[in-house]
């Protein structure tokens, strides 16, 4: 092999290691983004709902056509004991990045994670016996 | 209506490394009937069905039994891989007393007062429905997130050298013990309920002692499945709070004394209601001013309250984002001290002149999860603060674990395994960081030196301790023999059996 040749070969070779590193911590960590809307009590001094940390309901859907069409999910009340969510996430799943690339974007998951309120409905505490 | 969720994972709520596992049965009991109607005049009658039901169960099966709440520990005092109780949906509670005949006649004056909450009402709910009626809780921990039970259970306080830990305010425990039976358990010497609430409860038997009340109420769940607690709330105050940063130098001798007169503080030399020394082990030189004093007055209420601010945006730091800081901290330690002092800053931070007002869940109020923190907290005589600081701190030098070492002084309690069982004043030493390979190391160092030492201490039962009945013997003498032999008149050996779990047993508890 010719020294230019050489010469030639290896930075093609760098960018493609780091297009190669660069997809891959994409691919990778774009599944991790989360976002969260918490609730906040009612009754001051408004912190931040109580809620069930270790009984989640989650839902994963699908959203079609870059967004055009959306997923919606409205979860029995029971789930809850009628006292509503006091939080809810929205997380990629691992493979949302990879389904968005093959897809071209037309078909991108992600999962609703509801977080049951605990806390008795607004308003003075009841008085007991 | 009870939920069970088979091969169960638990992580607590501070996602700490080697915190929880598998679990054959999570169970949720919920506060409805099966058919999803609730109960019209005792709303908590359902979950406490629920929780008898779980007792007969476990008892079948021959299962171990554990109640969780928030999941706030930092250690598996809440953990079996058996069975275990999700506590989370039993949040009702109620305030007041209308019928005087069902307390003692001392308590019936102060009837407006009283609470009854079920084991899973968190703080901040407390809080926010104390408040509506103008009550407060006397004492809490820093922040908001723990359950009653859980909080109360494991002896978490605050700073307040006048009032004591959580379980100190506690009057009464409602507990399912063995064959699903419950039990009302209040102190012989300072009954607050006869025998017509018991009757109301669902008929509860009354059980009036002493040894078992001190026992049961700091018994991490030891005794059963604690289904509610009665506890007089306060008449709201607010509490004033100023920060000021000192050099170490400065604040050693009133970490020692709670003589505090050289701090200059703005009411003058009375000690206040919380106070709260907090320091960055790595800023002690003179001129470093490393050292952070918080202090909260006691102020009365006028008729309007001050109104809460918060922020409405934050960003949290992931499980990975925690982790790879860990493993940073643990590779160039030289980067700690000055992330410490950037997190106390913001924390921790410096008040104006004229302090910030607030009620005290304005004060003590949400933290985010640290996603992989950890923490030790150990108890100590006023008298031995000097030794124990000389440990603490040189084995934080050696091992740089990223962590403050707060410093806070709590009433002594008579709960039996307290670890603010020092009179009159427990001074409790807490590091809560980042978990590491350096803070386990740490940990481990601070356990064998203070064993070594003689100095007495006692570690809180919700952060990381020594796993050996050594410490525990030696921290609480013939108060471990009284908590055994109350939880052997109690308890038979099967349902003791049921109600240990690894933390127990190692800590020789489990008898």
């Amino acid at each position: 092999m010719a020294p230019g040749s050489m010469k030639r070969e290896r930075p093609l070779a760098w960018c493609c290691l780091l297009g190669g590193l660069a997809l891959g911590s994409w691919g990778g960590s774009s599944g991790c983004y989360r976002y969260t809307y918490m609730r906040r009590s009612p009754d001051p001094p408004h912190a931040k709902i109580a809620v069930d940390e270790h009984r989640p309901a989650s839902n994963t859907g699908w959203s079609y056509f870059w967004g055009l069409t959306e997923h919606e999910w409205s979860p029995d009340p029971k789930e809850c004991d009628g006292l509503g969510a006091g939080r809810v996430r929205v997380s990629y799943e691992w493979y949302s990045p990879l389904m968005g690339l093959i897809t071209l974007g037309t078909a991108v998951p992600a999962t609703l994670t509801l977080y049951c309120t605990t806390e008795p409905p607004a308003g003075d505490p009841p008085s007991g016996p | 209506m009870l939920s069970i969720d088979a091969d169960w994972t638990f992580s607590n709520w501070h996602r700490t490394r080697a915190v929880g596992g598998l679990v054959e049965r999570m169970y949720t009991p919920r506060n409805r009937w099966a058919d999803g109607s609730a109960h019209p005049e005792q709303a908590f009658l359902p979950g406490l069905r629920g929780l008898q039901q779980i007792v007969k169960d476990a008892e079948a099966d021959h299962k171990q039994l554990r109640a969780l709440g928030s999941g706030w520990s930092l250690n598996n005092i809440a953990y079996t891989d058996d069975y275990l109780v999700n506590t989370a949906r039993l949040s009702d509670l109620f305030v007041g007393f209308k019928t005087a005949a069902m307390l003692a006649e001392p308590f019936r004056p102060r009837r407006e007062q009283l609470v009854f909450a079920q084991c899973g009402t968190q703080i901040k709910t407390l809080n926010s429905k104390l408040e509506r009626v103008r009550l407060c809780l006397p004492t809490s921990g820093a922040s908001n997130g723990q359950t009653i039970a859980g909080a109360v259970s494991t002896g978490t306080h605050g700073s307040a050298h006048g009032v004591g830990g959580m379980q100190d305010f506690v009057l009464g425990l409602h507990v399912v013990g063995a064959g699903g039976k419950h039990y009302f358990i209040q102190r012989a010497s300072r009954p607050v309920v006869s025998q017509d609430f018991c009757t109301w409860l669902d008929r509860a038997e009354l059980v009036n002692d002493d040894d078992l009340f001190k026992a049961a109420v700091v018994g991490f769940g030891s005794f059963g499945l604690l289904h509610a607690i009665l506890f007089q709330a306060e008449p709201i105050y607010l509490l004033e709070r100023h920060v000021a940063r000192h050099d170490y130098a400065e604040v050693i001798l009133a970490a020692q004394t709670l003589d505090i007169s050289s701090l200059n503080l703005p009411h003058g030399n009375t000690l206040p209601f919380h106070f709260e020394i907090v320091l960055n082990p790595y800023r002690l030189l003179a001129g470093e001013k490393g050292a952070r004093v918080r202090v909260y007055y006691k102020r009365a209420a006028s008729d309007l309250l001050p109104v809460a601010s918060f922020e409405e945006e934050e960003s949290i730091f992931t499980e990975d984002l925690v982790a790879m800081a860990s493993g940073v901290s643990d590779a160039i330690p030289e980067l700690v001290p000055s992330l410490l002092e950037s997190q106390l800053d913001d924390a921790v931070h410096v008040t104006p002149p004229r302090g910030i007002t607030g009620t005290p869940a304005q004060q003590f109020r949400d933290t985010t999860q640290t996603n992989g923190g950890t923490s030790i907290e150990v108890g100590f005589p006023l008298s031995a603060v000097g030794q124990a600081l000389g440990i603490i701190l040189g084995v934080a030098q050696r091992e740089v674990l990223g962590a403050p070492l707060a410093l806070r002084y709590v009433k002594a309690s008579d709960a039996f395994l307290a670890c603010t069982r020092f009179s009159p004043i427990t001074c409790v030493m807490e590091m809560p960081g980042i978990d590491s390979g350096r803070a386990r190391r740490a940990h481990q160092a601070i356990f064998r030196e203070l064993a070594q030492s003689g100095v007495p201490h006692a570690y809180h039962w919700g952060q990381q301790l020594p796993r050996n009945p050594n410490w525990v013997v030696a921290a609480f003498g013939s108060r471990r023999q009284q908590w055994l032999d109350a939880r052997a008149g109690f308890l038979d050996p099967a349902a003791r059996k049921m109600f240990n779990n690894s933390i127990v047993e190692a800590c020789g508890l489990s008898g």
